[in-house]
């Protein structure tokens, strides 16, 4: 799981932890969705 | 009465620009205050336009099909010394001092503004509940939401306040609500109409486009504002119908699914063929689409973003996530999102279009949540939202005969407007 009230921070964001938490599940189910579909892309040619 | 009938009444002389503005504005007064569809009503411009447009065909000057005829703005289109306020607070006393590009070209056909109507806030949204300007109504069943972001519009035109209205479509905006309202509804192929001075939510997945009673209207608003043929000229026979396999066909209410099969049997009926489909990818490019809205969204809106409670509940979530998301995973869904465009552009060796239900459900209730254990929002834009990525033009057209009748999504590929007309047309003529 990423920790995206670390990345909040990180990046210096001004969006309350609470607010943070609540957006978490759903951002975590985008990750889940998008992370296979990167397996597609080429890191060695130019599209 | 179509644009069409209204065009040759006007010509006849059975009716004035002025006479037909006044009716509009009627109607608008009787009905605001149920369905809350404009925002602001511009009835003194109105009344200018319409009184110089019949001053113009009394010297003989005739501006073309949309000359005299009432129509909308959704109150996204940038309009010089009126009021523009998406729908929310950020932008609630925003005056802009020029038009947009849409406007500029709508007046020069002779069109008569009648006002500027309500969205989800930011047009960021699909139920049009929003919290600065209350709910837009369904016309059809004013307890149901009529879709959006493109509400206002969708409910002003099914409510025969206007003869056509102007809608945005990031995720789905002018289609579901010709959905969930029971009009015509076009999502040209990307960047055809022009989004000049139109505020944007999605710079890379916004569409401009009309919502209309017919799909004869639709064409007709397309050859003013992107100079696309009205002729539709071309027939249905021999066409090939592309119907997906996978995906589009899934998860559909009984309704829908009734309707689906009732509209591939009348295209056959006419003459067209079926042709069985997979279709590469759409839940992969839903996915994609998403990244990429809410990583645009959050930068076009972030000099509002320390107004955080200025903002709605949805909308502040929204923005939030998309500022979660890294730099690398947008570029990475830019790079996805071209690899699907080439997949989906060889489809077109195969068929000529691409039938699939618009919303897989018929509107929910204002204030409902879920729908079959599916998140509304998810649900609403799951069949639209693969087409703003890969930026084809659909076209959604009422079809069925309940009281909330379901759309079909007709797609093809990029500038085949006219032949989406063409295909559309006969399917709605009894």
């Amino acid at each position: 799981m990423t920790d995206w009230k670390a990345i909040a921070q990180a990046r210096k964001l001004d969006i309350p932890p609470e607010d943070v938490a609540k957006v978490a599940p759903t951002l975590d189910a985008l990750e889940e969705a998008f992370r296979p579909l990167l397996k597609e892309l080429s890191y060695t040619e130019s599209e | 009465m179509t644009i069409e009938q209204a065009a040759a009444k006007l010509r006849a002389r059975e009716i004035s620009a002025v006479e037909l503005a006044q009716e509009s504005l009627r109607r608008i007064r009787q009905h605001q205050p149920l369905l809350n569809a404009f925002i602001t009503v511009t009835e003194d411009l109105a009344l200018d336009q319409a009184r110089r447009a019949d001053e113009e065909l009394s010297r003989g000057i005739d501006r073309g099909p949309l000359h005299g005829i009432p129509y909308a703005l959704k109150d996204l289109f940038k309009t010089r010394g009126i009021r523009t306020t998406a729908g929310s607070k950020i932008f609630a006393d925003y005056v802009p001092d020029r038009d947009c590009e849409v406007y500029r070209k709508l007046t020069e056909a002779g069109a008569v503004l009648m006002g500027k109507t309500g969205l989800h806030e930011l047009a960021f949204g699909i139920t049009n509940d929003n919290p600065h300007f209350g709910a837009v109504r369904n016309p059809r069943d004013p307890a149901r939401i009529p879709g959006g972001s493109s509400g206002g519009s969708g409910a002003a035109v099914a409510a025969d306040l206007v003869f056509f209205a102007m809608g945005t479509d990031t995720g789905g905006s002018i289609r579901i609500p010709a959905s969930y309202c029971g009009c015509v509804g076009l999502k040209p192929t990307f960047d055809l109409v022009s989004r000049a001075g139109v505020l944007p939510l999605s710079s890379s997945m916004d569409h401009v486009g009309p919502l209309t009673r017919t799909v004869r209207d639709a064409a007709l608003v397309m050859k003013a504002i992107a100079d696309v043929d009205s002729a539709t000229g071309q027939s249905i026979v021999g066409r090939r119908i592309g119907v997906p396999r996978n995906f589009f066909t899934e998860r559909l209410s009984p309704a829908v699914e009734s309707a689906f099969g009732q509209a591939l049997k009348r295209a056959e009926t006419l003459g067209a063929s079926l042709v069985p489909i997979a279709v590469p990818d759409p839940a992969a490019i839903n996915t994609v689409a998403r990244i990429i809205q809410l990583s645009e969204a959050s930068s076009f809106l972030q000099p509002h973003l320390h107004r955080r409670g200025d903002f709605g509940t949805d909308l502040l979530s929204l923005l939030d996530q998309g500022r979660l998301i890294s730099a690398t995973d947008y570029v990475d869904a830019q790079r996805l999102r071209r690899l699907y465009q080439k997949r989906w552009s060889e489809l077109w060796e195969r068929v000529d279009v691409i039938f699939t239900p618009t919303t897989p459900i018929q509107a929910p209730l204002i204030g409902q949540t879920l729908v079959a254990d599916e998140d509304v929002r998810l649900a609403s834009t799951r069949l639209v939202r693969p087409f703003n990525a890969i930026g084809l033009p659909a076209l959604s057209i009422p079809f069925g005969t309940t009281g909330l009748p379901p759309g079909l999504q007709v797609i093809g590929p990029g500038r085949s407007e006219q032949t989406l007309f063409s295909i559309a047309e006969p399917l709605t003529q009894s």
